[in-house]
């Protein structure tokens, strides 16, 4: 182990550092492009250097809580000229409003946390592949953003470009002619044979023919075209910097991809030699002197966060508010002065907020923040997402992209990627990587020199490209001794010029700095990682990203060492921004006392020179300088429970009492899943694993009562109700307590304005708000029931809760947002443990709950303790998760020892089989301990003989047992469960809705039908598709056939049909729907 | 006690048995008995898995001890391989090959002994009674936590050749980790995006056969398929039953002895009549190829349901059957890389290994012939059959005898260990789920220097060449080098042979040039110091400028090594392997002799390659390469784990006939297959049989390519399934001359009423058998309704409106679209 070197991990940073980047540079970039527009006598200058920020008037919980963005505003010098006439001088004006990231790397928009994924994307730059299928070899100059160019090198040594998907291509030489290269210089340059025989061979006309030849590709169609617009075309394509440009990255690896130094540093757009040296690599390609791009590498992929992605939608917006200026300058106004003009007529902020709010709510990388705990909470900011702007195409996903490349060794985690469709696409970044300035990802490592680990030289990042040249070691290979040599005669795994192979210690030039380097923040979590295969603990990573904040929280006897690191960058956990005594806590805030000492402020408004001030020390020290005590209280704001985009219940709670000292960065709060030791998110609770009655067949899972009364595994869920009140009298509606034909059960809670109360209980189809409605139509019937009851003629039309609620009203907010006035009802729910939720080891070991068993009725362990959950032994085997064996153990251990572990993951190391000898060991020492014989028996270690609780005999054979740490995931029956009878029908096809929310119907798919077709039951399946569905005559009378006990009438052609029939023939296609006796039906 | 009912098996209840229990008790005793002894038997086997108290931990997982004995004779067989890589013997595939194959074996042997070590020691393990009973866990899995994991497969298929050593219950290590992730990435994308392969095949089967419902008792065929029996072993025999049971008898079979009839034509074949049957050269069957409805399918040609083993009942929806019992393994089987977690495996050759510790003796004088194996190993092949004697000690020995025609590959006398190599069989018949692809690979020089290329060449070991290490450096950087710190007026190249700074001179840009071109010899040792920091040059080394590349204005200098003087007849220019051991030292790398003096000898490095007969040479002309330049090209078989995810688009190749694919047209595609057998057929017989004979070629072209898909992932998939797909696929006909019907040239009919229309025309229509495949075949059925429902709906639509079709809605799927009842099962109506 490397002591005291180890990297500080800013897990937010590659968020937070990009969007820093865009305040401070990106935004102003894209501004001086716009910096000056001139358009018929007008002028109006952006004073870039001069733009400032002003901070968000609300802040982020208000904003959340009030459905508002939390955003700052961009403020602007404008200049305008007409005529060299200033219409409007240095005036600072209200640019844009930005969405502003808060501490913890979210937005808040409109009133909801959202993030930006991150996206991982072809870098800009020159590729060389082969195409797979036909062999021929190809270059595609991809730039940050314009025109894609492909150079293609055909059988006969033949070059020829083509510009973006269009599928006509032009000889090279004819482009090159174009870009203004002559034909000397590159015959001079490509001195290959056989290359210039066949550019010879290609026919040579004048440069304007050229020209031509290039514009009509694009313009096929044109006739008439001046050489001017052609030649003014294609340099608009390539050469203007605002129409193409590589981009930084982009000219930096053409550069070093091309030329041996590095020519156009500056210049970002295309430039001839560019294509002349891309030729000349084909060249040297086609002969095989070079190896082909590997694309799927690293460091041809570029990370791009917020920042970036921001700063590319700026240059959209900036170009389209270019564009409206002028349209408006001269439509509105003719003969502009400083006094008629006026600023606000043309120029409005809302142009560019309007664009960029746009881009938060309909871009694909822009998501709901994953907020079910802290884990997925940072997993999710640190995401990386192939799609969006420039991205891939969901459809056109090659299976190559999917593959783990070596590269991603220490860059992105190799285990955690979500399966399905997104399966190696969506990826998460390794524990300790950076980005550098360029978006390449990089890791650490430290230098290796003769087999001995210089630690003292610091940590070296290195990216995927400079890797390329090196051997790079794991940080669990063999160490001689602690001072760092490796064992010289041993041969190890190690991973040289990228791929995996076996090499002597001598040759090492670095090694990873930590074991779990490679790993992301939920795999990390996994212990004993080594031991299960991948597939598991890529279950086990995604599934606590899913797991439930319990009432109790409880941190795992066994950690990893992640647990800690992860708590501090949660958005849940408030931190100390500076050391000081805590002079107050309690659930709604906290305050600090800071003491700064600092000089005496007589002295600084003294204008002392600076040497002055050198002569004048002595006097200062010994006179009028003293310290001085400055108390400064800073009050820290608990948060309100909340509920979190998941319906979690969300509650801050101080973990800092009165008098306490805190330093920076302290933690003072505790959110959500995080207690003072770190991360928590499930139970430890006792397993066996065992057979039992059958109740856990395939995956099944037998819990003891005590789980459920002694809400071991109950969580608490929010939900949110919300309306509109209108208390207008011309649309009959308002709220109230008096609700025609209510029962008093369900209104007593109800306030005199009809609102419920805090704090009331409320069960299934409660009135949340009682609302009534006044039916005002006039009709007969309204008319009669006027008469009788007078004015009085109303409808229920309150809010209730959906019948699975059962919970306690948390809050209740009236919102009103200029006269609109809506409110907002919380209501908290309890929810036990139950037959049919889901729970999941930190292994990938799901299952669903199948039996609730009384804790007298479970086995027991030889001690009487009886077991809290049975899982099934035959998981095992076939899903090679042995990690769970081992924790079971080793947190049997920790418990009786009072011992907790960290463990590290790959700790084979120095011995073999450490995790089993470490397991045993530590189990042998709490039996000796505990004087507990049976917790350790050398003829079957880790087993003991339980007993089951029914009959108080001991099963045949020795039974597996321990504490597991066992989380309880978000998928409940609760939410799932659903049963129809008849409701809701889609208005058009008469079929029934889809989805619970909607009380629809189970679709009775193609293959479900093929089974009852197979199977022969032709009646079922009409049933099925006529009576069940969309026969609407039918399936009305279908039910007082079964009152009446009569037959089912013959059923209808289906409604889905005839609307078939119907479109056809507005299509005007005639069909027609015969009988057997010819006759028309209809 | 009467035990007159009780039937006793007294053997151990694995899922295979219990399965023959219930199909044998299903066929003895109904269906509603088998639900009850079915219900019992999950209750009794319920409660006796709780009262066992069946568990798994982590002592169960027992690696064998001779685990480490079997991973460090690999090891040995691979560091030798290694040496003899590095001398040039073999090139760097012959490395990759053997690698691959000695993993194998250990892979192998390992899954073996692991199992036999649970059986030996600890009969009782659940491990082992989990896995062989067939309740969870193959023996690849077990294989994984207490054996070795093995080779990986990434998701195209390639192996990774970076063997996992350790075992779940060790744990693995960073590497390994890592490169396991290849194979659970593998795992995933199939699931995720073959699995929506599968279905679509499914589906189309389904369109394709949907209308194939039992219509009739009997069509009255006079078509039938022979089955020939005759001379079949025990192997064969097995396969045979499967084919034939549930089959309907074309002919009698009438014993010729005796003359009994035996079995009648019209009887189906249970496992009764198979016995008696078993005997004669050959049986006449129906199949639904035969059957001559025009549309569906007859109760006799069909033979029996096999879900129930009972002849099949009219109206029974077989094609929907067959379709969904191939389609269903399809979906099945992707998921298996996923559980297996994308472990390759492949057969290993035979390998022998030793017992015990102790020293080999056999001899060497009779029935042996020194060899080469195929990576150019030194070995014995043993002419006859060999006796092999091990002693452990002076007491105990093993005696071996060894077959001929096998490879010996250790010496007599010498000391092996436990599980130890010590030879393989040649006859073993490898490669079984292994294809390869083939592809050139480029070989690249890992140094720079100077190529040599010897004048002999031994034929042995086909063409070597020599790389005499050297460092190509240009002017510049060698000035960049000897002027780093010193003022110009030191930077005086120390002369041995008075090498002189006037011999240098430079021009404007700082270059340094050469006045003349010849030998330099630079002693650096005065300029250490200012080379130090260069990687290159390493202290203590001498270079020599050797040559000067003129146009390219760079320096080649050589690395000299000094080493103490060694004594043997070598000659000046000879080049030493590595490990040669000459006058007490073992040399470290491969070298050459440049002088030898009094003290010491000196020595450069040089990289021996060698090449083939195939590979490209791409440095005839070259004298001087760079590093990572290309030195030549081989033709490298990469190996590819095969599974049913490359079967899969197998199947879905053959049923959807296809003629090309990606791009590139397939030889023998079943198209030509047929066109090629019919005009063959037609010169010997008539329009009708030749179209007939060369549909049965391609119809067991296409069910024995589909059957050794299915087969090779051990799916069983009865053939009558398969044979009604390929009947409705092949069963359509294109007209090439109507005769006096009012068809047209180029229409497509079905087969069976053609041969009813020409019964009654005069002038008959003239016919080629076409094969279409599922889709085209699911998109020209009868109805447009089904048509428009499989897909392309618009187009379909479109061109049904213009076509202005009529719909009989006589199949199901237009009835299920109309809400009808379908024409099936309860449906069907006579």
């Amino acid at each position: 182990m490397v002591n005291g070197c180890r990297v500080r991990s800013n897990l937010l940073d590659i968020q937070r550092n990009s969007f820093r980047s865009f305040l401070k540079k990106g935004l102003v970039e894209e501004l001086r492009k716009i910096k000056d527009i001139a358009h018929e006598g007008f002028r109006i200058s952006f004073q870039t250097d001069n733009v400032k920020y002003k901070k968000p008037k609300i802040s982020a919980e208000f904003a959340l809580k009030n459905g508002e963005t939390y955003s700052l505003s961009v403020h602007i010098p404008v200049e305008v000229t007409y005529n060299n006439m200033f219409l409007v001088r240095n005036k600072y004006i209200l640019f844009a409003k930005i969405p502003l990231m808060t501490e913890k790397g979210t937005f808040i928009f409109n009133g909801n946390k959202r993030i930006m994924v991150n996206q991982i994307i072809r870098s800009p730059g020159v590729y060389f592949e082969k195409n797979r299928y036909n062999d021929s070899i190809f270059a595609t100059l991809i730039p940050t953003f314009g025109s894609w160019l492909t150079f293609k090198i055909d059988q006969d040594e033949g070059i020829f470009v083509k510009v973006d998907k269009i599928k006509t291509a032009i000889p090279l030489i004819n482009f090159l002619k174009c870009l203004g290269l002559s034909r000397k210089k590159f015959f001079l340059y490509l001195n290959d044979p056989i290359f210039i025989e066949t550019l010879q061979e290609s026919e040579s006309y004048g440069i304007r023919l050229e020209f031509f030849e290039f514009y009509k590709i694009f313009f096929p169609n044109e006739v008439n075209v001046r050489f001017g617009n052609a030649r003014k075309f294609l340099r608009s394509k390539f050469m203007d910097p605002r129409k193409y440009d590589l981009g930084e990255v982009g000219r930096f690896r053409v550069n070093t991809k091309i030329y041996r130094s590095e020519f156009f540093q500056s210049n970002r757009t295309l430039q001839p030699e560019d294509v002349l040296g891309i030729a000349h690599y084909l060249i040297e390609l086609k002969k095989g002197m070079i190896p082909f791009d590997e694309i799927d590498d690293l460091k041809n992929k570029l990370v791009r966060s917020i920042g970036e992605l921001l700063q590319s939608q700026f240059r959209i917006i900036l170009n389209e508010l270019e564009s409206s200026l002028k349209e408006k300058l001269i439509f509105l106004y003719k003969n502009p002065s400083e006094k008629t003009f006026r600023l606000s007529r043309f120029f409005n902020s809302y142009f560019i907020t309007n664009r960029i709010r746009k881009f938060f709510s309909v871009n694909p990388l822009s998501q709901l923040l994953d907020d079910t705990n802290s884990l997925s909470e940072l997993t999710h900011k640190r995401k990386l997402s192939p799609f969006g702007p420039n991205g891939l195409n969901k459809e056109r996903t090659k299976l190559d992209v999917r593959e783990i490349n070596t590269s991603q060794y220490g860059r992105v985690c190799p285990i955690e990627t979500s399966e399905g469709k997104n399966a190696g696409l969506i990826l998460s970044l390794a524990k300790d990587v950076r980005v550098d300035k360029y978006g390449f990802l990089e890791s650490p490592f430290y230098k290796v020199l003769r087999g001995k680990i210089e630690t003292n030289k610091g940590i070296y990042f290195i990216s995927s490209a400079q890797e390329k040249y090196f051997t790079v070691a794991p940080f669990d290979v063999f160490r001689s001794s602690q001072s760092n040599l490796l064992d010289k005669n041993k041969l190890l795994g190690v991973k040289r010029s990228k791929i995996f192979s076996y090499s002597f210690s001598k040759n090492i030039d670095f090694i990873s700095i930590s074991t779990d380097q490679f790993t992301s923040l939920g795999t990390g979590l996994v212990p004993f990682l080594e031991h299960n295969d991948a597939n598991r603990v890529l279950m086990g990573s995604n599934m606590q990203r899913q797991s439930l904040i319990l009432l109790e929280k409880e941190v795992p006897f066994i950690k990893t060492g992640r647990e800690a690191l992860i708590n501090r960058e949660s958005d849940a956990t408030v931190l100390a921004k500076s050391s000081g005594k805590v002079i107050y806590s309690s659930l709604k805030k906290i305050v600090i006392q800071e003491e700064e000492y600092c000089a005496n402020i007589e002295f600084f408004n003294k204008n002392y020179s600076f040497f002055n001030l050198l002569g004048c020390l002595n006097e200062i020290s010994q006179k009028n300088f003293k310290l001085i005590k400055k108390v400064n209280q800073k009050i820290y704001f608990l948060e309100s429970p909340k509920k979190s985009n998941h319906g979690v219940y969300i509650q801050k709670i101080p973990i800092v009492h009165e008098g306490e000292w805190v330093r920076k960065g302290q933690i003072i709060a505790d959110g959500m899943s995080t207690l003072r030791g770190g991360i928590c998110l499930g139970k430890n609770v006792l397993v066996a694993y065992l057979g039992w009655e059958g109740y856990n067949f395939e995956d099944a899972v037998i819990i003891s009562e005590r789980l459920v009364f002694e809400d071991i595994f109950t969580s608490i869920h929010m939900k949110k109700f919300k309306t509109f009140i209108v208390n207008d009298e011309k649309k009959g509606e308002n709220i109230s307590m008096f609700i025609p034909n209510a029962s008093l059960k369900t209104i007593k809670n109800l306030k005199n304005n009809g609102i419920i109360k805090i704090g009331s209980e409320i069960k299934a189809q409660d009135v949340l708000i009682g609302r009534i409605k006044v039916k005002l139509k006039n009709t007969p019937k309204n008319k009669m029931l006027i008469a009788f009851f007078g004015n009085k003629v109303r409808k229920d039309v309150s809010l209730r809760s959906p019948r699975s609620l059962v919970g306690i009203v948390t809050s209740v907010e009236i919102l009103c947002k200029k006269s609109n006035c809506s409110v907002l009802i919380h209501v908290a729910e309890k929810r036990r443990i139950q037959i049919g939720d889901k729970i999941a080891g930190r292994h990938g070991n799901k299952g669903i709950i199948s039996k609730i068993v009384p804790s007298i009725d479970m086995p027991f362990l030889p001690d009487g303790t009886p077991v809290d959950m049975i899982l099934n032994p035959l998981g095992i085997p076939s899903r090679m998760n042995v990690g769970q064996v081992f924790e079971s153990l080793l947190n049997l251990s920790s418990l009786f020892l009072k011992e907790r572990y960290k463990i590290q993951p790959f700790d084979e190391v120095q011995t073999s089989m450490n995790s089993k000898s470490f397991v045993y060991k530590k189990l042998n020492e709490a039996r000796k301990r505990t004087k507990k014989d049976w917790l350790f028996n050398p003829n079957y270690p880790g087993k003991a003989f339980l007993y089951d609780g029914r009959n108080c005999r001991p099963f045949d054979h020795p039974v597996a047992f321990g504490y597991a740490y066992i989380l309880k995931l978000i998928h409940m029956v609760k939410d799932k469960i659903h049963a129809r009878v008849t409701g809701p029908y889609s208005s058009v096809t008469q079929q029934p809705l889809r989805g619970k929310s909607k009380n629809g119907g189970q679709r009775f798919g193609e293959m479900e039908v093929w089974a009852i077709e197979g199977f022969g039951a032709a009646y079922l399946l009409q049933e099925l598709l006529t009576i069940k569905s969309d026969d609407v005559l039918n399936r009305s009378e279908a039910l007082f056939s079964l009152i009446n006990g009569t037959y089912f009438s013959k059923p209808n052609i289906p409604e889905a049909f005839k609307l078939f029939i119907l479109e056809m023939q507005s299509l005007c296609i005639d069909i027609k729907i015969f009988t057997n006796n010819y006759k028309k039906f209809d | 006690m009467n035990f007159g009912n009780i039937v006793c098996f007294n053997r151990v209840f694995d899922k295979n048995e219990i399965r023959n229990l219930i199909s044998w008790f299903l066929s003895n005793y109904g269906s509603i008995r088998t639900k009850e002894l079915l219900d019992k038997m999950k209750n009794f086997g319920f409660t006796y898995a709780t009262t066992t108290g069946l568990s798994l931990g982590l002592g169960d997982l027992k690696i064998p001890s001779s685990k480490a004995n079997l991973v460090k004779s690999s090891e040995k067989i691979l560091f030798k391989t290694r040496n003899r890589y590095k001398n040039g013997m073999i090139n760097f595939i012959n490395v990759l090959d053997e690698e691959r194959d000695i993993w194998n074996v250990v892979n192998e042997n390992l899954k073996k002994e692991s199992i036999n070590n649970l059986r030996q020691s600890d009969f009782l393990n659940p491990l082992y009674s989990m896995t062989l009973s067939g309740a969870r866990g193959s023996i690849t899995q077990v294989k994984q936590l207490i054996g070795m994991r093995g080779l990986m497969s990434d998701s195209q298929g390639n192996v990774i050749p970076f063997p996992i050593k350790t075992n779940f219950k060790e744990g693995l290590n960073i590497t390994e980790y890592f490169v396991s992730c290849y194979g659970a990435r593998k795992g995933l994308i199939d699931t995720a995006l073959k699995t929506a392969n599968a279905g679509y095949l499914t589906r189309r089967m389904i369109y394709t056969a949907q209308n194939l419902i039992v219509k009739r008792s009997d069509c009255f065929t006079k078509y039938n398929t022979c089955v020939l029996l005759q001379n079949q072993d025990k192997e064969e025999l097995k396969f045979l039953k499967e084919k034939l049971i549930g089959r309907v008898l074309a002919k009698t079979i009438v014993n010729a002895k005796t003359g009994d009839i035996l079995v009648s034509a019209g009887q189906d074949i249970c496992n009764y009549t198979f016995k008696k049957i078993i005997n004669f050269p050959e049986v006449y069957i129906r199949t639904p190829f035969n059957c001559v409805l025009m549309e569906g399918i007859c109760q006799i040609c069909y033979g029996w349901n096999l879900a129930c083993g009972k002849m099949v009942e009219l109206g029974e929806c077989v094609g929907i059957l067959a379709a969904q019992s191939i389609g269903e393994p399809g979906t099945q089987l992707t998921m298996r890389t996923f559980h297996t977690g994308g472990v390759f495996s492949a057969k290993a050759k035979e390998v022998i290994t030793s017992p015990l510790n102790g020293k080999i003796w056999y001899d060497l004088n009779t029935g042996l012939r020194r060899v080469y194996n195929k990576f150019k190993e030194k070995a014995f092949l043993t002419l006859q059959e060999k006796k092999i004697v091990i002693y452990e000690n002076d007491v105990s020995k093993s005696i071996m005898f060894l077959p001929s025609s096998t490879l010996l590959y250790v010496k007599p006398g010498r000391k092996i260990f436990d599980k130890q190599i010590i030879g393989e069989s040649v006859n073993s018949n490898l490669k079984n789920d292994v294809f390869g692809i083939e592809e050139i690979r480029d070989v690249k020089a890992k140094i720079s220097g100077q190529i040599f290329f010897p004048q002999i060449n031994s034929k042995q070991f086909g063409k070597i060449f020599w790389i005499i290490s050297s460092i190509i450096m240009s002017f510049t950087s060698l000035f960049f080098h000897l002027t780093k710190k010193f003022s110009f007026k030191n930077k005086l190249i120390c002369p041995t042979t008075n090498v002189h700074k006037k011999e240098l001179f430079v021009n404007r840009k700082k270059e340094l040039f050469p006045r003349k071109f010849g030998k330099l010899f630079i002693n650096i040792r005065n300029v250490n110091s200012l080379v130090d920091k260069s990687k290159v040059l390493k202290k203590r080394s001498s270079h020599i400028i050797t040559c000067i590349l003129d146009q390219d204005k760079v320096i080649m200098l050589r690395n000299l090594k000094k080493q103490k003087r060694i004594f043997g007849n070598f000659k000046i220019g000879c080049f030493l392997k590595t490990g040669q051991i000459i006058s007490n030292f073992k040399l470290l790398h491969s070298s050459q002799i440049i002088q030898e003096r009094k003290e010491f000898s000196i020595f450069r490095k040089v990289m021996p390659f060698s090449t083939n007969d195939d590979t490209l040479m791409r440095i005839e002309d070259k004298p001087f390469i760079r590093k990572n330049q290309l030195l030549y090209r081989v033709n490298f078989v990469r190996e590819k784990t095969y599974d049913i995810v490359q079967g899969l688009p197998k199947v879905e190749k053959l049923l959807e006939a296809r003629m090309t694919s990606s791009l590139k047209e397939i030889i023998n595609n079943p198209h030509d297959i047929l066109t090629e057998s019919f005009f063959t057929f037609l010169d010997d017989y008539e329009n009708l049989v030749a179209a007939r004979k060369s549909f049965e070629v391609i119809q067991k072209y296409l069910i024995d390519g589909v059957q050794t898909v299915y087969k090779s992932q051990g799916v069983k998939i009865a053939d009558k399934h398969i044979e009604l797909i390929v009947k409705q696929i092949t069963s359509k006909v294109i007209v090439t001359n109507p005769g006096d019907s009012s068809f047209m040239v180029g229409d497509f009919l079905d087969l069976n009423l053609v041969e009813v229309l020409n019964k009654r025309l005069v002038n008959s229509i003239v016919y080629e058998p076409i094969i279409m495949g599922l889709t085209r075949f699911s998109l020209s059925s009868q109805s447009f309704i089904a048509q428009a429902s499989f897909q392309e709906t618009t187009r379909v639509l479109t061109k049904a409106a213009l076509q202005g079709r009529a719909d009989w809605l006589s199949g199901l799927k237009e009835n299920l679209v109309l809400g009808n009842i379908i024409p099936a099962g309860t449906g069907f109506k006579n």
